[in-house]
């Protein structure tokens, strides 16, 4: 019998190995592109089903390539699979359909094809497991590692943090390691074999648990010391310039240290975490008054303008509310939103001049229509969150630009961003009325233009469901009454939407405006009316309310009427100034809610339902001087000092990254570059400091500013970075260089640290490596010292024998050893033969007369004999002399360190017992009397 | 040789590829992480490490407790077999009988200790340190109703490609950790055969008639010639007549024989089925083609052989040659394992072998060259079948692919890396001119067929 082909059997190993292998692999996957999901926005279309696509690949891969499969054919096919529907989508009709058509095809199929190669190495090479799992576990840990991702600060927080994220791809590749060289392919798996391995596995898991919750708490508080540390490297926000500000009544919040686009914990509103600086709340709610602060947040350039060259302002976003809580009458985020278009960026964590681009954005914007890239640079105040983005709508691109010395004290930070903006977006629509005869023209082109969409019939189904979609119950069915009332005569979309506002603008008989704008709408509180509520107060009641109150209405009216719209925060766009067009300052009462409509082929459209209120027209304080804008830098090193600066001002760089043109770039080769540092500013941190100060190994940031006067070299498309860099201009000419700050604490601080941190919780890598050293260095002493505890073991046991003839027996064992390891190995003989022909005539021991007399004991004559005694003990206590007196001291101990000699020892064949054979046993026997 | 002695050599490193290969990633992914973080922001580099200290202590401890258990479990095996007397039981097949290819052995060792979440493994040393795949010993093996197990066993397949007798001349454990970062190895000496027979391939057809008569059995169609003591003589005996003397013989040797009629025996009982192993052409004790045009010539040997059982004569199988006696193998004749263990001689040819008397059915091999088969077909009467095996095609050329092939590879045999090489050989430019000149002797006698091997 020999092994055939059998195909039921090999689909039961290949069912066995998809459940033991491909299984957890597609988990650990699936939990890697979460968190690569989390971190990279442009990855934004769903991490469920890029794991399907990816562990769809894998899966087919694997089983293709179990059964012994071609690569070169089957992958062959597959890029030709690829090609060809790539091909046929390149020819369907309607430009930004085959785009955004494209841009899914080639996400998936990129994954499904990286699926399937993971499915290879997993199904045919041997040992590929490592480097997959090595991969995951490295992304993985980039992914978790970000200071401003890990939400909990305590110790248990952080170890619970650290178990919950790191430990899968760390138990991953612990599991292949304990699994593959079960799973080996000549293994043949049966049920019962399959039975005890999944038992095995549990019980190798819990060992890994059990051995990470221990290791993670014992870490714990250098972790959390650690996470600290790196709270402390963020410079608080300048507290004591906040004004009282009453979070529980304001549209503001204190800013946290949450995830982006995650929902910030219950209760935890309000909480000062150290943060610093406001920020839109991410759940708003009609409360009964409103409560508003005059302190500036931000200001920026907006590179928006009419065609006369007049500002064109557009309201800055922060968050898309599309999900609402009807008991509590709150708008709060959801980001599984269909069509995500916000750009997942935290402009505090990007490095000066990195930039972060997500081109889903444009593609979810769902807008092909009187679209353009517009920029913007945004100066942050130390009132504001430094995580927060802010942008036009449609925001798909952020840098990190500096911010000019003299402004430092006002703005703490600053980004550049490029928005997807459309033309009919502007702050004038009910916020700033007519007056300007150019913008009542803009807004009825405006309205003409958007007349051209009829209906919603060709908008997406799932868009369509969930922007529509309205709470049920009696408040909403009036809702629903009104909507059909106010909108009865309009026949498209937008004068659905001009009704809505009409509806909002209405006066009553003396010319008045029915519904009024005012922070504090009161209580709901009328008894009589059983569903009494802010919104049904306001609608049916009172008609007063601030910018909530009308965002929130707005949206239930048009979703009523059948037009997708949402609720969007961010702060109201003012033109105040007109020394400097294009700059915007705004102030914390700028925060505002009103209501993005979504048009076909338009994308969505602010639409600002809230009624004027005269107060905030006016700045609070008129708008000062906007900061210089950075020039623009060629080229961004990000390297260490190998040198120090030489008097005539030049240092070398190593360096691995670049930003090229505000692009980035890895280098595949470190490079060193020398650079000239006699015109450049140099800032330890964000002070200024001397060239002196920098130290070989200091890690720095080197700017060179886009200058005429420099011979520029410009990217070449195609052309390996490495070699564009080898073209630089030699020395590089700087303008600033960053030192990077060192981490330094207070001293008060370090002595409360060093009393708080237990000795055992500040352990260095060299001490990690001294103790991991000993031990190891331990353990190999320890089984290099087996022989000689071997030795010791047997000349206690000959010392403390208590009848001469145990003396007897355990001399003959002692001595044996001895002499074996001394070097003289016994092979063939008997030991008689032994003892009479190499181990006399070698150390004259009297091994041989001992010999008959031990045999004579142990097999013929148990009675001792006179002489036997006296011979036995002076052979015992020879054994060791002898040998000494013969090879020397040290070469006696230096022999007991060989290992392999003393495993030969132990390691006898068959018939090489230290019994006696027969033969010798009669050889032995002296018969004669003494 | 040296090859393969540093193949066995390197089965005592104690350290695997695996723990190599992990140290080599780890401390990769350690250096990218290094490189490209520790110049980035503080605030992340100062938490990767903190995530990087706790994953690495708590890898090193598992490792090191993987470690110790595995050296604690070859402690253990070591002082239990001090003496020596750990006897290993070795089992191929089903009740012993395997065909060549991949073969499921079954090793089992009592007194071993298993590494915690480890594993023990096996592998049998053949001689000339030619060493096997690697037996996973996952079972245990308990006496009936007891709690603890006896001993430990697994099965494995093997690959045992070349139809004959193995030399089992040690059995290597490896006592294997957790995560497969060591092996430590123990070496028990063993003196075991084992064999593989020829592999079966699709039934034939093939029909002879037994040619002597040992026994009255069988009543055959044509009557077979049958013979006096010195092939057409007889010595004289009372009652011969005197005229049947044959004086020729008398005037030169003194002896005085007759001439006997030959009669026709319709009875037969035994089918002598005459496989001659008899090479000339090729160097058989030194080359790897031999070894494996013996390994084809064996399978259709015994093809050929359980084809002509079919027929329900009893039959007999004469050697050429003395085959290794097996121990514990009974006398009774088996004849599958002669023509597993029969190797190619050049001693006896095959005219000398095939008794023609007996013979009802002759194979031999294209290595029997053309003048010596010529020899013996004029005395082969022309009734008895006579097929020799092409063996210039008996190792595929590398061109020949199954049209699934291109798309799945198919199982690799130490066959196939012969396949080129085998190409380009004299031998088998020897085996193609023997065999043109063999197939117009066969053209001539009739009866007689030159076969394919890779048919």
């Amino acid at each position: 019998m020999s092994i055939a082909p059998n195909t039921s059997r090999n689909v039961f190993q290949l069912m066995i190995r998809l459940l033991f292998e491909v299984l957890p692999t597609a988990l650990v996957i699936f939990l890697t592109l979460r968190f690569v999901n989390v971190s990279f926005s442009g990855f934004d279309t769903g991490y469920e089903k890029q794991a399907l696509y990816f562990n769809l690949g894998m899966a087919i891969a694997y089983s293709l390539y179990f059964f012994r499969a071609r690569f070169i054919i089957t992958f062959g096919l597959l890029l030709l699979t690829y090609w060809i529907i790539a091909f046929i989508i390149g020819k369907l009709p309607g430009e930004f359909d085959v785009f955004r058509a494209m841009i899914s095809f080639r996400l998936y199929a990129t994954l499904f094809i990286g699926g399937w190669i993971a499915g290879f190495l997993l199904a045919r090479i041997r040992f590929a497991y490592i480097i997959i799992s090595v991969f995951l576990a490295v992304v993985t840990l980039i992914h978790i590692s970000g200071a401003d991702k890990i939400e909990a600060g305590t110790a248990d927080g952080l170890k619970a943090y650290f178990l919950l994220n790191a430990l899968p791809v760390v138990a991953y590749i612990l599991y292949m390691l304990f699994l593959a060289p079960v799973l080996a392919n000549l293994v043949v798996m049966d049920a019962k074999r399959a039975g005890k391995l999944f038992f095995r596995i549990i019980l190798f898991l819990a060992v890994v648990l059990l051995v990470f919750i221990w290791q993670t708490g014992k870490h714990k508080k250098d972790l959390q010391a650690r996470w600290e540390k790196t709270q402390q490297e963020t410079p608080p926000g300048d507290k004591g310039q906040q004004q009282p500000y009453d979070e529980k009544h304001g549209l503001l919040e204190r800013g946290r240290r949450d995830q982006p686009g995650q929902k910030p914990p219950e209760g935890a509103q309000g909480e000062d975490d150290g943060e610093g600086g406001y920020r839109l709340k991410d759940s708003m709610s009609m409360s009964d008054r409103m409560s508003q602060a005059d302190y500036i947040m931000f200001c920026s350039k907006l590179k928006n303008y009419f065609p006369d060259g007049s500002p064109k302002p557009l309201y800055f976003v922060y968050h898309y509310l599309t999900k609402y809580d009807p008991a509590r009458e709150t708008f709060t985020r959801d980001t599984a939103m269909p069509f995500n278009d916000e750009l997942h960026v935290d402009p505090a964590s990007l490095p000066m001049y990195r930039m972060r681009s997500d081109s889903t954005v444009i593609k979810n914007s769902l807008a092909t229509k009187s679209r353009k890239v517009i920029e913007a640079e945004v100066y942050m105040s130390s009132n504001t969150w430094k995580h927060a983005l802010l942008g036009p709508g449609g925001t798909f691109s952020c840098q990190s630009i500096p911010v000019d010395s003299s402004f430092g004290k006002i703005f703490r930070s600053a980004y550049k961003i490029k928005s997807y903006a459309s033309d009919l977006n502007n702050a004038y629509f009910v916020y700033n009325p007519s007056a300007n005869p150019m913008i009542e023209a803009y807004q009825h082109q405006r309205f003409e233009e958007l007349r051209e969409v009829e209906n919603y019939a060709d908008a997406d189904s799932t868009l369509m469901a969930y922007y529509t979609q309205m709470p049920t119950g009696r408040l909403y069915d009036s809702i629903h009454a009104l909507a059909a009332r106010i909108t009865k005569d309009a026949e498209t979309p937008v004068d659905k939407v001009i009704a809505v506002r009409d509806f909002f603008l209405q006066t009553d008989k003396e010319g008045n405006r029915i519904f009024r704008y005012t922070l504090t709408t009161g209580p709901p509180g009328d008894p009589n009316i059983p569903n009494a509520s802010m919104l049904w107060n306001f609608l049916f009641r009172t008609h007063r309310g601030y910018c909530t109150y009308y965002a929130g209405a707005s949206i239930f009216l048009l979703r009523a009427a059948g037009i997708p719209c949402r609720f969007t925060t961010g702060f109201a766009t003012i033109d105040r100034s007109d020394k400097n067009k294009g700059w915007y300052w705004f102030y914390a009462s700028q925060a505002h809610a009103w209501t993005q409509v979504y048009f076909p082929e338009y994308g969505w459209l602010d639409f600002d339902m809230t009624i004027g209120n005269e107060d905030q027209r006016e700045a609070p304080q008129p708008d000062g001087t906007p900061p210089l804008p950075p020039p623009e830098p060629w080229i961004v090193i990000q390297g260490k000092a190998a040198t120090e600066a030489t008097p005539a001002k030049s240092l070398d760089v190593t360096f691995g990254k670049i930003i090229f043109f505000n692009e980035d770039y890895q280098l595949r080769k470190i490079t060193t570059l020398e650079i000239n540092a006699s015109v450049c500013r140099v800032l330890y941190g964000k002070k200024d400091t001397t060239l002196s100060a920098i130290q070989p190994g200091d890690s720095i940031f080197v700017v060179s500013y886009h200058d005429a006067a420099k011979q520029i070299p410009i990217p070449r498309p195609g052309v390996d970075i490495d070699r564009q860099v080898g073209d630089f201009p030699k020395p590089l000419v700087a303008d600033e260089i960053h030192i990077k700050p060192k981490d330094e604490l207070k001293p008060e601080e370090e002595e409360k640290r060093k009393k708080k941190e237990k000795p055992e919780d500040a352990l260095t890598w060299q001490q990690i490596l001294l103790r991991t050293g000993i031990a190891m260095g331990s353990l190999l002493l320890l089984i290099l010292l087996i022989p000689s505890f071997i030795f010791l073991w047997l000349l206690m046991r000959t010392g403390v024998a208590g009848t001469i003839k145990k003396k007897a027996d355990r001399a003959y064992r002692f001595a044996l050893f001895h002499f074996h390891m001394a070097g003289d190995e016994r092979g063939n003989e008997t030991p008689l033969q032994y003892a009479e022909n190499k181990i006399d005539p070698t150390y004259n021991a009297g091994f041989t007369d001992f010999m008959r007399r031990y045999l004579r004991l142990k097999y013929s004559s148990p009675e001792l004999r006179q002489g036997d005694a006296e011979a036995i003990k002076a052979f015992s206590s020879n054994v060791r002399p002898a040998v000494r007196r013969k090879r020397g001291f040290f070469n006696v101990i230096s022999a007991y360190f060989n290992l392999a000699r003393a495993y030969r020892y132990m390691h006898r064949r068959p018939g090489e017992t230290d019994k006696p054979a027969e033969t010798e046993l009669f050889d032995g026997l002296d018969t004669k009397p003494e | 040789m040296l090859f393969r002695r540093i193949l066995y050599w390197s089965n005592f490193t104690v350290i695997r590829w695996q723990f190599l290969i992990t140290l080599l990633a780890f401390w990769g992914a350690w250096s990218y992480l290094e490189s490209r973080y520790n110049q980035d922001d503080g605030g992340f580099w100062i938490m990767m490490e903190g995530a990087i200290r706790i994953i690495f202590e708590a890898v090193l401890w598992l490792c090191g407790f993987s470690l110790f258990t595995a050296f604690i479990a070859w402690i253990w095996f070591h002082f239990r077999n001090r003496n020596g007397d750990v006897q290993v039981k070795l089992a191929v097949g089903e009740k012993n009988r395997a065909e060549a290819g991949l073969v499921p052995v079954t090793i089992e060792i009592p007194g071993v200790v298993r590494p915690l979440l480890g594993t023990v493994r096996a592998r049998l040393v053949f001689s000339k340190m030619r060493l096997s795949e690697s037996v996973l010993l996952d079972l245990n093996v308990r006496a009936h109703g007891a709690l603890l197990r006896r001993a430990i066993k697994g099965t494995g397949a093997i690959e045992m490609h070349d139809r004959g007798i193995y030399d089992v001349e040690e059995v290597n454990i490896f006592f294997c950790d957790m995560l497969r970062l060591i092996a430590i190895p123990f070496t028990i000496p063993a003196s075991k055969q084992l064999f593989t027979l020829p592999r079966e391939l699709p039934p034939k057809q093939v029909k002879a008639y037994p040619n002597t008569t040992e026994e009255q059995k069988h009543r055959i169609e044509i009557p077979k010639r049958v013979e006096g003591e010195y092939l057409s003589y007889k010595d004289f005996e009372g009652g011969d007549d005197v005229r049947r003397v044959v004086w020729k013989i008398y005037a030169r040797t003194g002896d005085i024989v007759v001439r006997i009629p030959e009669t026709m025996d319709p009875y037969a009982s035994h089918l002598y089925f005459y496989a001659s192993f008899y090479n000339a052409l090729g160097d058989p004790d030194n080359s790897l083609f031999e070894t494996e045009l013996l390994n084809v010539y064996k399978d259709k040997v015994r093809n050929l052989y359980e084809a002509l059982q079919k027929n329900g004569f009893d039959m007999r199988l004469p050697h050429d040659q003395e085959t290794p006696k097996l121990a514990g193998m009974s006398d009774k004749k088996n004849e599958l394992f002669h023509i597993a263990a029969a190797s190619w001689q050049k001693t006896k040819r095959p005219d000398e072998f095939i008794q023609i008397r007996k013979a009802a059915f002759v194979t031999m091999s294209s290595a029997v060259p053309a003048e010596d088969i010529s020899r013996l077909l004029q005395n082969l009467p022309l009734h008895i079948p006579v097929v020799a095996f092409r063996l210039s095609d008996a190792i595929s050329s590398p061109l020949r692919l199954k049209f699934r092939h291109l798309f799945f590879r198919p199982r690799r045999t130490p066959a196939d890396k012969l396949r080129r090489p085998w190409t380009l050989s004299p031998l088998r430019i020897r085996l193609q001119r023997n065999e043109r000149e063999l197939q117009d002797i066969f053209k001539k006698r009739g009866n007689a067929w030159l076969i394919s091997s890779n048919a």
